[in-house]
């Protein structure tokens, strides 16, 4: 609803500044923005922050509940799982696995998208057409199940997760990049542009990407909570990271059976995965909400 | 709409023929001889290989192949399984059915607690219900659902003890297969113990359906309380007060006829993505459906088993999107005049 405002004051900033102004005064959102950075610094740094090795046995110290519990040690502070190995450093290196590589997924995902969804936006007529059929089927297809259709025909692994999770992200991005493309070439300013004798790439560079990025920055952030969640439930039925690595979903898989015994083997890293998924999730909704209300002012 | 429907039919063709030439070059793509992986027999003799190029038409192009192999799946000789030898085509139709059983009982429970909850969060008259909804609904849409599976069955089955931790239907119970759906299997049965096996198999349902409910009642909610707020502003429902009707007339007569038509097209939208995650609650509650069947055969890499399973499946999220989405179409007229479907 467009409202009257008496004094009209045009805001000069970028839309990502607006977006930002906006995005600050959700205070959930920013605390929830400050915990995923958090991660992503923890996922950067996670082999100096482990204290022992996550591949490493302690066989003097199977099965230690959290340092908090009564039999719990403090040189163990999440405790140890069945082999001896400690959960804080499998956890912190559990991060990195599924949540750098969620992101990293994901700015490749965005890298190629942004290329193809923008040669496929100024394309016209049958090619245009033959895209929209191929991305049709694409798109009908959830994420995970074509994952699970990668890595079933590449095999398991996490090298082939990561590869899983990109081209299954990829034609969402095709998609998104393609229609605010399309979009944004029958508007005026563009057009301008364009009598202005502005070739392809400088209307790319001046005209289109300041308007999509923030689409894209919104995008992204809803897509990296769905590759975490791709990435660890691939991990989880087996066919992802296998055993011995610390990917969250596989840890959480090897721990099932000492789940009833020791239930903190499981449920811490499913604490993190959550609190994880969750900030991005947060982050996302408000940025998406400071999105709306700035496309109302 | 006849026009929507033909467009509708050409993009399912398109589609069929798609997934088709992917399951096809599966052979190809899959490790070991495509021989093996097209009969799925093992340890082939020379004389059955001869037998079975000359069957599958492996001396001509690849076109008659393809339609070859198109007959094959027709006539459901689907090959057989690297592991039990048995037809991939039985084993596919006999596991489906729970599939599609979970995934019906989990949908059911999510349109009967999403909606009123939707309807609650999108009311003018009490907006501090507004956010709690809506936190719940975004703590239950981050929550890795495999995790959450751990947790009730820490607490349900191992604290309380109420529930029971695997399976379909305990193993003391053997009810003849007519359906392959398990609830109506029983209902149809003679059996003595009748009244018995069905309480069982309700106490097996109940977990796995609430885990899987959990994603698509966050996603109702959400959806419901969206579009219900939309027609709440437009000029129909004020028209509609301003005669005098009261809150709960206007909810029956004007918006929920209106603010649940997304919902349908919501449905269509994220079908795939809720067959994906019944697969994963298959895994955890060992139930018998395609997804535990499919991550089996992919651990055993029995090629002709992951083929077969995967057609089934992309087919089946394809057709119900589809259909869905002409759904959506048959009720609401408004779509259609905007014309041109987008998926």
């Amino acid at each position: 609803m467009a409202k009257f405002r008496f004094f009209s004051s045009p805001s000069n900033y970028s839309p990502l500044r607006q977006l930002w102004r906006l995005f600050e005064r959700n205070h959930f959102a920013l605390v929830a923005s400050w915990i995923f950075l958090l991660f992503l610094i923890i996922a950067i740094f996670s082999p100096i922050l482990a204290p022992y090795s996550p591949f490493e046995q302690h066989n003097d110290a199977l099965l230690t509940p959290p340092a908090w519990d009564k039999d719990g040690q403090l040189s163990y502070i999440f405790g140890t799982d069945g082999l001896g190995r400690d959960i804080l450093s499998r956890v912190l290196l559990g991060i990195s696995y599924s949540f750098g590589l969620a992101i990293v997924a994901v700015v490749m995902a965005l890298s190629i998208g942004l290329l193809i969804g923008t040669v496929a936006g100024f394309s016209k007529g049958i090619r245009s057409s033959i895209l929209n059929h191929v991305l049709d089927i694409a798109l009908i297809m959830p994420s995970l199940l074509i994952a699970i259709v990668i890595v079933a025909v590449l095999g398991p692994g996490i090298d082939n997760t990561f590869w899983a999770v990109v081209l299954a992200m990829l034609p969402q991005f095709i998609h998104h990049v393609r229609t605010e493309v399309g979009e944004l070439l029958n508007k005026d300013f563009v057009i301008a542009y364009r009598l202005d004798g502005a070739n392809n790439w400088q209307l790319f560079k001046y005209a289109l990407m300041p308007n999509l990025v923030e689409g894209i920055v919104i995008f992204s952030a809803m897509a990296i909570s769905s590759a975490i969640l791709d990435i660890v439930v691939l991990g989880f039925i087996g066919i992802g990271a296998q055993s011995p690595e610390p990917e969250l979903g596989t840890m959480i898989a090897d721990s099932l059976d000492v789940f009833y015994l020791s239930p903190w083997t499981v449920m811490l890293p499913g604490l993190l995965l959550f609190v994880c998924i969750l900030s991005v999730n947060v982050v996302g909704d408000g940025l998406r909400r400071a999105l709306k209300e700035r496309r109302l002012q | 709409m006849l026009n929507y429907i033909i467009r509708k039919m050409y993009l399912l063709i398109f589609v069929t023929f798609g997934v088709t030439i992917f399951a096809f070059s599966l052979h190809f793509l899959f490790p070991g001889d495509s021989l093996v992986n097209m009969s799925g027999v093992q340890n082939i003799s020379p004389q059955v290989e001869e037998e079975l190029s000359a069957a599958y038409r492996l001396d001509s192009n690849m076109v008659i192949q393809y339609f070859t192999y198109i007959q094959r799946l027709l006539t459901g000789d689907w090959g057989v399984s690297f592991i039990t030898g048995t037809s991939i085509f039985d084993q596919v139709f006999n596991v489906l059915p729970a599939t599609i059983e979970l995934a019906m009982y989990a949908l059911f429970y999510s349109f009967v607690v999403a909606i009123p909850l939707g309807i609650l969060a999108s009311d003018p008259a009490k907006p501090w219900l507004d956010k709690p909804i809506l936190a719940l609904s975004l703590i239950g849409f981050s929550m890795p659902i495999f995790w959450f599976a751990l947790i009730m069955i820490m607490v349900f089955s191992i604290n309380l003890g109420w529930f029971p931790i695997s399976g379909r239907l305990s193993l003391i119970y053997d009810v003849p297969v007519q359906t392959g759906f398990l609830l109506i299997d029983i209902w149809l049965s003679d059996l003595t113990y009748k009244h018995e096996a069905f309480v069982d198999a309700l106490e097996h349902l109940i977990m796995p359906t609430l885990v899987l409910a959990a994603y698509p009642t966050t996603v109702l909610i959400r959806t419901t309380r969206q579009s219900m707020h939309s027609v709440l502003e437009t000029s129909y429902v004020k028209a509609a007060k301003a005669k005098g009707l009261s809150n709960f007339q206007v909810l029956t007569r004007h918006t929920l006829r209106n603010g649940l038509l997304p919902v349908i097209q919501m449905l269509g939208i994220h079908f795939g993505t809720l067959i994906t995650l019944a697969m994963v609650t298959e895994v955890i509650f060992s139930w018998p459906g395609i997804g535990l069947w499919l991550v089996d055969a992919i651990h055993q890499r029995d090629y002709p088993a992951i083929q077969g399973g995967l057609m089934v499946l992309s087919g089946m999220v394809f057709i119900a999107t589809i259909l869905f989405d002409v759904l959506y179409m048959v009720f609401d007229p408004l779509a259609r005049r905007r014309g041109y479907g987008k998926i």
